[in-house]
This record gives C-alpha cells, structure tokens and sequence, in this order.
C-alpha cells in the first residue's frame, strides 16, 4: 500500500509539467500584454511606447519564452513560484492567502452538499415511487439546475437584506460563510441526492439485501449496514469530483459574496495576463485536485475490501 | 401434524407487458424432519414458491394470495411485516442459490454472522463472535476463528455457500428452505453440500424444503418430491412412489433426460422437446400438452387436477387412473 | 450583607456598567466604508499601482506635497509655497516645518528626494507615477525645507502628479521588504495602516500624532474618526443595499440604479460628482469601410440620442458628453453639443448619399462604395468593456435607419488585441483626467502604435500641431483654447461617437458628518469626518 502511494505521488510530477507547459503555452497565446494591461486601467497621464517598453523590461516580458518557461519550471521545482507581476508579492504567498477562504468555502460546500444530498437521496430511496420520492427528486432537481450567481443573490436577497440574519459580504467570520456554503452546497446535494437515489436502488436489488431480508434483520441494520456502504462506493467517486469541482468554481460565489478566494484571483490574474500568479495558481489547483483523487482512491480501498493496492 | 401448510398459493407479477401468473394456485405440505424436494424447470414457479412463503417478493410487483398459509401452528397471513421479520432467519432459515452474490461483499463473514445472534438471540457482540465461529466450525471450514475477519471474496465458492448455510441455521430454526443451494458449484462441491445439510438435519431435526432442478439431488435426499409446472403441480408424493411409479409425463420425460454415469454411451441426451410456455399467455388445457409424447385430444380440454395414484402419490394427468 | 448595603452596591455596579458602554459607544467613531472590487488596489504602493483608488487610499495614510481642493484650485498639502520657473523646467518647493511620519522619522527635503528618487527608479517599475512625475534630470535639496526639481524639457504637469505621489518615511523605505505593505505604508496621514486583507477588506486606524496642518484640516490635531475599514464588495446588487442594511455606513461608489432607494430619505445622504475626461467615448475606426467615409461616421452620431438613453437606462442620473470632452470638463466646447443634433432623416441622406442604400429587410447594403462588395449589409461593431446597456438603447435606435449596430463586451484583454490588429469599428475609450492633454493622448497620431491611445488610424497635421502644442503651454486659459480649437477638428471630422458620462454616487449615513468630496467624484477627504450617533 506504501509503495502504491508513493507511485502515485511520483505520477503527478509528470502530469504537473504537462500542465505547467498547457498553462505557460495558452497564457502567452491569448491575446493581451500585462504591461498595456495595467496601463489601460490607469488614470494618469500619457504612457509614451518607450515608457511601456521599459515597464516590459523590468517585468522580465522580454525574454525568450524558452527561458521564461525554464526559469518557471526550474523555480517551481524549488518551491519558488515567482513574482506576481500585478501585486509584485511572492506568488505562493498571494495563492496561500486566499487558498484558505476557498478551501473554507469547499469543504463548507461539501458538507452541506453531503449533509443535504444524502438524508433527501436516501429518504427517496426508501419511499421510492411515493409522493416522497416525488418531492425529493424535484428538490434535487431544482438544486441542481440552479444557476450558482441567481442563487447566490437569491440568498443574499432574502437572508440578508430583508431578514439580516446574515451578513451580505466578506469573509472573515463563520457568519459569512453560511450563504455561500449554501449557495455551492445545495447544487451539489442536487446531484447527489439523485446519484444516492440510484445507487441505493440498485443496490437494493441485490442479493445480499435479499439474504439480509431472510435474516430477519431490522430494516435500518439493512439500509445502513449493508446497503449504504456498497451504495456509497459510486458517491464516493461523485464526491472527489464536486470537491474537486467546488475548488475550482468558487468564483462566482466568491465574486457575489465579495469572498477573497483562489478562484477570483485567477480570473483577475488571467484578465490582467499576470502570468506567473496564473501559472503558479493552476499548478496549484492541479496538485490539490490531484492529491484529491488519490484521497478517493484510498477511501475506495477503505470502503471495498475487494480493492487492495500494491498485492 | 404438519409443520408447514400451504393452500391455494397464487403469486403473479405485474410488468410492463402485462400481469405474468407465476405460481397458480398449489399446495404445499412439509411435516417436521422431513424434505421435500420442490423440482421443475427454469420458470415452473418454484423459486417464487419458495420466496412468498417467507414474504420475501418486491412488494411492488408482485402479488401474492393464498388460501392458507400455516407455519408451525401460526397463521403466517395474519402477521405483521415485524412479526415476520422476527420469525426469519430464527424460526425459517434460506440458503440462496449463488453464494458469490448472496454475502455482502464488504462486511466480513463474522459480522454477517455474528449480526444474526445479536439481532435473533440477544447475544452480545463478544458471545455472539463466538457463536459465529461455533458456526463455521458446524459446517465445517478450518480456522473458524481465524476466518471470522475473512471477507466473501477471500473464500471459494463451496466455502461460500456453507457460510451460507451456517447463517441460515445460526438460530437452529425449525425449516431451511434451500432455493438451488448446489446449482452454482462444481459437482464434487455439490456433493459435499448436500452432505452437509443431510448431517445438520440429523442433528438438529429440522425440516429441509429443496428447491431444484436437478433430479441427482433429489434422489440423495428427499423424502418427499412435488414437481411443479408452468406455476402449478403437476405430480407430488414420496420420493419413492414419484420415482417408481412415476404418474406425470413429463416427471417421466425429466427423469429420462437426466444423464446417468452407468448409461454412458447409450445415445444422445434426451431432452425433453419444446420449450416451457409463457406464462403470460398460457393455453387451455394441460399446459405440457404441446411437449407431451403420449398427447391426447382430451388433453386440451382443461388442466387436468391432481389425481391420486397412490396412498401418498398424486399426479395431474388425464393418463392417471384414480386408485382407491 | 444589609439589604440596603445589597442594594447601593449593584446600583453602583449598574451605574459603573452604564458608563462604561456610553464611554464606550462615544468612543466607538469608525468609518465604514463599501467599494467595488474593482477598485480593489493591487500593490497599495501608490509609487508602483497606477490605479485612482490606490492613490485616494494612500491619501489617508500620508499627506502630500500639494493638495487638490474639492474647488478645484491647489492649496498646501506639505508644502506651504511652489513656484515654476517661466521656462518650465524648474520647480520649487517650501515645505513644513517639524511634520513627522508615524514612525517619528522626519518629513524634510531628504524624505521627498528619496521618494522621487524611487519612483522613478527602474527597480520600482512604476507604471504611471513615474511617467507622470516625469523625465527628472536633478533633484537638490537646501536645509529640511527647500527642494528644487530640475527637469531638461519643460514640465507643466507637476503638480497634478505630486498631488498624488505619497510620501513614505525614508527609514521605512529603506528597511522593508518588497511586498511587505505594513513595513512600506509609513506615512504623514491622520490614519495608520493597520491591516489587509486581500479580496475583503483594508483597515486604518486613527494616527493620535497627527499634526493636522494641511490647508484641507479644518483645525490642528488628530481627526475625528477611530478608525476607517474600506470593505470590497464584489456584486453591485450588495453594493446598493448594504448601506440600507447598515452593514456599512458609507458607499462609494453607488451604482445608479440604487440610487432611488436612497433619494428623498432623510437617513442619508446621497452626493454625486461627475469625473472630467472623456466620458464613455467610442472611438472610430476610419482606415476601412464602412467608417472610413465620413457621410457614415456623421450618420451614426445623428442617430443616435444620448440623452434619451441616459432617461431610459438611468433615469438621466449620467451626466451628458457631447464631444472627445465631456460636458463638465473645464475645457469643454461647447460646440460639441450643436454640431449634430439628433436628425434620422439627415443621417439617412448621408447614408444615401454614401452608397449604403436600403435593401430588403430595411437593413442598408452597399451599392458602389469603394472597396466594399455590391450588397454587403452595413454591421457596425460597438465593442466596449462595459455599459453595453448605451449600446443597446443605441442600436434600437439605429435599426430603423437600417444599421446593424452589434453590440459585444469584450475584457480588457481583448479589447487592446482587437485595437492592436486594428479590427474593429467602434471601440470604447475612457480617459479620465481634468486636465486636456488626454486630447493628445488620444488624438495625436504620433501615438498611433502599441502602447499608445491613438486607435481611429487618424492623422491630421494640423490636429497634430495643435496636441503638440498642447504640452508645451503653461498657462490654463491658454491651453483650454487649443483643446477647444482640437475639440472643433475632430468633431468636424466625426471621429468619435459621444455616449455619456459615468458619475461617482456616494451614499452616507445620517450620522456621517464632515465628509468633503474632492474636486472630482475620484477623490474625498475625511480629516474633517466625524460619526454622530
């Protein structure tokens, strides 16, 4: 089992450059200069060509993209991700900060997707083809197909400008992560709760429910000790994905609830072609959401004793 | 006295074609001790027999009536879903047929077992351990207690079903019903099996109802055969009468069929011709009729009922002279 | 224990409780203040951001040389008295005497010529402050109070920059790492800087030490206020409720479309300040068809009517901008307005005249225009960053003339590739700046090439000449002459498209007192704010 984490950790260094190269490779393709960039936003002066030529310079725009790309990549093996161009702040220090309130964000999301998705998936299961079942599948549906920024005001709207329980931005406080947690936890119990639904009534047609059926054991033992735990194996893979989905589309929410976050840091970063934070952030995110599936994985092992690595 | 009674047992299944009559209206008796071997082909209705006496069809599709259904002196029709559940797995165990899908595959072998003490007998989790290892020692697999972390995978498949066994019989209950226990295993396995549940009988005395198609089973064990057809019985009586004085052709036709090691080479296999009917749309008349060797006109005119051709022997054939 | 001894006792507890919440509520003076995410600064070093509201936010941590008052005219900031000499290329500066930064350094002539010297070091890669500073050939300092800037070509913006340019303390400077913002923001100003938290919020707290002895303080000492928390807020949804629901107690700025929640209510405030420059101008493309014949440019102006937008889309809270100036700009002319009045069956003749005919449909085509095949249908594109809603209002108004008006947004980025390989027709361009050289900046060809502002592919000696000389005039009347005389050519010439002008709403609280806005809706002041409860 050592042996295959460890395989898996070695099998991201090849993945992380592949991505590196994507990243570096589509940064420079898209139209854009950061330099003319951070000058359009500007309310000074005139910037003469020159002076956007010398501004180019002393950002290290004019090297050779090989070597550009070089001193990235070497300097990423180091665990030294450069400089934003933009905030002139180490990038890892940039993406640390924010990575906190969005990782906050995401596991708030999830618990509430889980805490949500499972109980109306499971109830729907159990009352399946009932008016319960009906319900159920109609919450989940309407959960799921919500746009994230409608949502986001809806709540906003209601929450916290008629009723005040809850504050309307910001991201300090446990307060504020409620509505947001919700606003990205109820598309996901959406999903859920449908893909608990079905896999509980698949699993209920197997035949060792059958046979638990004939042992006379009471129904919750049933649902929850034997079915659940065969049921959550394709959830399982559902949830590494939404987390993994969660992290990465943070942005709206975080935009609507002005929540600081990885997620508006890189689409700022790549509106102004800051490209060693965009670089440095995706890279990122690419670890995370790759140390992620390797997390599922294991928990697959956990829950099937049939899965074993490395024997 | 009876320990099982069954009258009058209909079981049909609603699908999107339509409703499809599984079983038609049988009787069913088992006295203690005893086993019947409930045979016929895929699709006679037997397995389902099996299934609505422990209440064990999807309630959403299937619709099960019967005239009377007695367990040990109780009206098992006039109890509650708790009721029977409390009966299951204590007083009437099941063995199932495929042991690799029947076992949970991810809870170990002594949690599945062991659950049942706790549920049935109020043991607690240590006796109950105990128990379980007891249990697999009973049907013998080595390192019981060793194997009680085991999971369903990490045991071959003649292991699996005498695991299956053991949980049918955790409650020493008073009838195992056993629905194809052997089918999935090799023949050697097969008679290992069938070993087993004669030894656990003799100890425990309880009474065994086979399900099967397979008419070497039937003669090792039974004592009493009910051959099924199409959902309803076609011939039923002592294993011995039915095999010697065999009534219904098509009991005939399946015992012909059978290949027999000391009539090895003497020909091709019979099966019996024709295929069993749908039994969505079953004729009027004798449902084997159109597979029938000794067919007659008479026999289109309806289903012939059971009629007696023994002290303990019965047959629906329009061939079967009543005797006294 | 008696029970009147019981009883004076938790009185006395009582009474202590009470005043220790009153002391506590009459102490409790913070400003908070929304903003839009947008303005969010990126560095918070004014030296290196070029963004207004780095420069507005640094104006509470540190004082500057020379102050723009909300009248408009420059009044002493650190400086008491400045002078340039007639040929422009030397300034002088008196500054106070005995000001200290929060860290207790000195404010002296050092302090300033290490702060220019920064500036415009390459290391610091200054955006816009050290273009703006300009080309320094020396710097010299006489005692603590007397600073001389020597420049080799004339230099008449000075002012306008160092009325921006924070001044940080030396030492500050000097020991700080890069990126460290609590080490660099070491100021003059009547608050500290406390803390930021990127994407939330930014802290100040009141600096007890302040001097108080500018020309915008109305009396000597610390201010009022506690503290000050701007909070970014991302949606503008929130930004226009959040003052309604008392989360902060001041907006800035508020969209328009909120505003109507706030008007006629007593319980707060509402002040709106236009920003001279060159309003939500779209420039045109005139080197291809179909804006390359002035008959089509001129159409496209006349049929148009901005005022009706600005009634329909806000309820005529954007301020008019008739021409490459806008309305409120101190060199406006105020020919713009005239010269194309709104006129559909004028700019249908043009349109006639210029070979785009009606075809079927209603939509024109053209029929013998040079370069452009028999049929074509006349699309133009307006390609703008935001406010695409003028452009829709627009393009209704359009179509009955038979001009497929196709709106898109377009992000910064792409807007300045499509400028760069010169595709497109209509392109927003927003200068701000009171000042008239933006005329240059945007007008002048010799600027037509990447990095610069001149997109139409226009040029006009005579226009150049004019902007050139635009540079070299000092005084004010005079210069504001030769942008009107520019303004005259370029609308002649139909070179831009007039939409309307952005206002900056800012909503207050009752309790907020003493707020002063600057002279434009970019800048306020709070040395004399105060929180009445």
């Amino acid at each position: 089992m050592r042996r295959y984490v460890l395989g898996r950790l070695l099998q991201l260094i090849p993945v992380l450059f592949l991505v590196s190269l994507i990243v570096f490779a589509v940064m420079r393709l898209l139209p854009g200069d950061p330099a003319l960039l951070m000058l359009s936003g500007a309310e000074g002066g005139a910037i003469t060509p020159e002076r956007l030529n010398e501004l180019r310079e002393q950002m290290g725009l004019n090297e050779p993209l090989a070597a550009q790309y070089l001193n990235f990549v070497l300097g990423a093996l180091q665990g030294d991700l450069g400089s934003s161009i933009r905030f002139q702040v180490p990038v890892i220090d940039l993406i640390l900060d924010r990575f906190g309130s969005t990782f906050e964000l995401a596991v708030a999301g999830l618990f509430l997707a889980i805490a949500i998705g499972m109980p109306l998936g499971m109830i729907a299961a159990a009352r399946q083809g009932g008016w319960i079942d009906s319900l159920c599948m109609t919450l989940s549906y309407i959960g799921s197909s919500m746009p994230v920024y409608w949502l986001g005001l809806l709540l906003v709207l209601v929450f916290s400008f008629t009723l005040h329980w809850f504050p309307s931005a910001g991201g300090g406080s446990f307060e504020a992560l409620i509505l947001p947690a919700f606003t990205l936890g109820l598309l996901s119990a959406g999903v859920l709760a449908r893909l608990i639904r079905s896999s509980m009534l698949e699993v209920a047609t197997e035949d060792y429910m059958r046979t638990a059926r004939a042992k006379g054991l009471f129904p919750r033992l049933i649902i929850f000790r034997h079915g659940l735990k065969n049921a959550m194996i394709p959830v399982l893979t559902m949830i590494g994905l939404q987390f993994g989905a969660l992290l990465a589309g943070t942005v709206v929410t975080e935009t609507v609830f002005s929540r600081p976050g990885l997620g508006r840091l890189i689409v700022d970063s790549i509106l102004s072609k800051d490209y060693p934070l965009v670089q440095g952030a995706i890279l990122f995110l690419a670890v995370v959401y790759l140390l992620v599936n390797l997390a599922v994985d294991l928990a697959y092992a956990l829950l099937d004793p049939r899965i074993r690595y490395g024997n | 006295m009876q320990l099982l009674e069954l009258e009058g047992l209909h079981v049909a299944f609603s699908t999107d074609r339509g409703e499809a009559k599984a079983v038609n209206g049988i009787d069913l008796s088992l006295k203690e001790s005893e086993t019947l071997a409930v045979v016929g082909e895929s699709g006679s209705g037997k397995s389902v027999t099996a299934l609505a006496i422990l209440g064990l069809l999807p309630k959403r599709t299937a619709m099960v009536r019967a005239d009377a259904l007695r367990f040990d002196g109780r009206d098992l029709m006039a109890l509650s879903e708790e009721q029977l559940r409390a009966m299951r797995g204590k007083d009437i165990g099941m063995v199932f047929q495929d042991p690799m899908t029947s076992l949970n595959p991810v809870l170990t072998i002594g949690r599945q077992l062991s659950e049942i003490g706790e549920v049935h007998l109020g043991m607690t989790r240590a006796t109950a351990q105990d128990h379980a290892a007891d249990l697999l020692d009973q049907v013998g697999i080595p390192q019981a207690k060793a194997r009680l972390r085991d999971y369903p995978h990490q045991f071959s498949g003649g292991m699996r079903q005498r695991v299956g066994i053991a949980m049918a019989i955790a409650c020493k209950p008073k009838l195992l019903i056993a629905d194809e226990p052997t089918t999935a295993l090799d023949v050697t396995v097969q008679a290992q099996v069938l070993e087993l549940l004669a030894e656990l009988q003799a100890e425990m005395r309880m009474a065994i109802m086979l399900v099967t198609h397979d008419l070497g089973v039937v003669a090792r064990i039974a004592d009493r055969v009910l051959v099924m057809y199409a959902g309803s019985v076609v011939e039923t009586g002592s294993a011995e009468a039915v095999f010697s004085r065999t009534g219904m052709p098509y009991t005939r036709a399946l015992l012909r069929s059978v290949p027999r090691l000391d009539q090895a080479d003497e020909g091709p296999l019979r099966p019996i011709r024709g295929s069993p009917p749908d039994v969505m749309r079953l004729a009027k008349g004798c449902s084997f009729a159109p597979r029938c060797d000794l067919v007659e006109a008479r026999c289109h005119l309806g289903q012939p009922p059971l009629a007696r051709c023994g002290p303990d022997h019965q047959a629906a054939c329009v061939l079967v002279e009543p005797t006294a | 224990m008696t029970r009147m001894k019981k009883a004076a006792l938790w009185s006395g507890v009582a009474s202590l409780a009470l005043i220790a919440s009153v002391g506590t509520a009459v102490a409790e003076s913070d400003l908070i203040i929304a903003m839009p995410a947008t303005n969010e600064p990126a560095s918070l070093d004014g030296h290196i951001d070029p963004y207004q509201s780095t420069w507005l936010i640094n104006s509470l941590i540190t004082d500057p040389l020379v102050i723009l008052s909300p009248d408009g005219t420059y009044i002493p900031g650190l400086a008491t008295d400045w002078s340039v000499s007639d040929d422009g290329k030397t300034w002088t500066f008196t500054l106070r005497d005995g000001v200290t930064f929060h860290d207790g350094e000195p404010f002296n002539a050092e302090a300033v010529r290490a702060n220019l010297e920064r500036i415009v070091a390459p290391e610091t890669a200054s955006a816009q402050m050290a273009s703006d500073i300009g080309p320094i050939a020396s710097i010299e300092t006489d005692g603590e109070t007397g600073l001389t800037i020597i420049y080799d070509t004339p230099w008449v913006t000075l002012l306008d920059a160092v009325r921006r340019a924070p001044l940080w303390s030396p030492a500050a400077l000097a020991t700080a790492e890069p990126g460290d913002m609590s080490a660099i923001l070491v100021g003059t100003g009547p608050f500290r800087f406390v803390d930021w938290v990127q994407n939330d919020n930014i802290t100040l707290e009141r600096w007890d030490d302040y001097a108080g002895v500018t020309a915008i303080s109305e009396a000597p000492g610390p201010v009022d206020l506690d503290s000050v928390t701007i909070r970014f807020i991302g949606e503008s949804a929130v930004m226009g409720e959040v003052l309604a629901t008392g989360e902060v107690n001041m907006v800035y700025t508020l969209p328009p479309l909120f505003s109507d929640r706030y008007v006629g209510n007593s319980d707060y405030t509402l002040l709106s300040k236009g920003q001279a420059g060159t309003g939500l101008q779209m420039v045109m493309n005139t080197r291809s068809a179909p804006l390359d014949d002035i008959r089509v440019r001129q159409a496209l102006i006349l049929g148009t009517d901005s005022a009706a937008a600005n009634d329909i889309l806000y309820d005529g809270l954007y301020q008019a901008s008739d021409g490459p100036l806008n309305n409120i700009h101190p060199c406006f002319w105020e020919g713009s307005s005239d010269m194309y009045p709104v006129d559909q069956e004028r700019a249908a003749a043009l349109l006639d005249d210029a070979g785009w005919v009606v075809g079927d449909g209603g939509m024109r085509v053209a029929q013998g225009v040079e370069g452009v095949e028999d049929g074509t249908p006349l699309t133009v594109r307006y390609s703008t960053l935001h406010h695409q809603e003028i452009g829709e209002v627009f393009q209704a108004q359009l179509r009955p003339l038979g001009i497929d008006l196709q709106i898109e947004v377009v992000p910064g980025p792409v807007q300045l590739d499509m400028v760069q390989r010169r595709d497109f027709e209509l392109m927003y361009e927003r200068q701000r700046s009171p000042s008239p050289l933006i005329l240059d900046q945007v007008w002048n060809s010799a600027y037509d090439e990447p990095g610069g502002w001149a997109w139409t592919g226009y040029a006009n000696p005579e226009l150049d000449g004019i902007l050139e000389q635009l540079r070299a005039v000092f005084d004010d009347d005079e210069r504001c002459d030769l942008a009107r005389d520019a303004q005259q050519i370029i609308m002649e010439n139909a070179l831009m498209l007039p939409t309307l002008s952005q206002p900056i709403i800012v909503g207050l609280d009752a309790s907020v007192q003493g707020f002063e806005m600057g002279a434009e809706g970019n800048w306020f002041f709070l040395q004399n704010a105060s929180i009445e409860n």
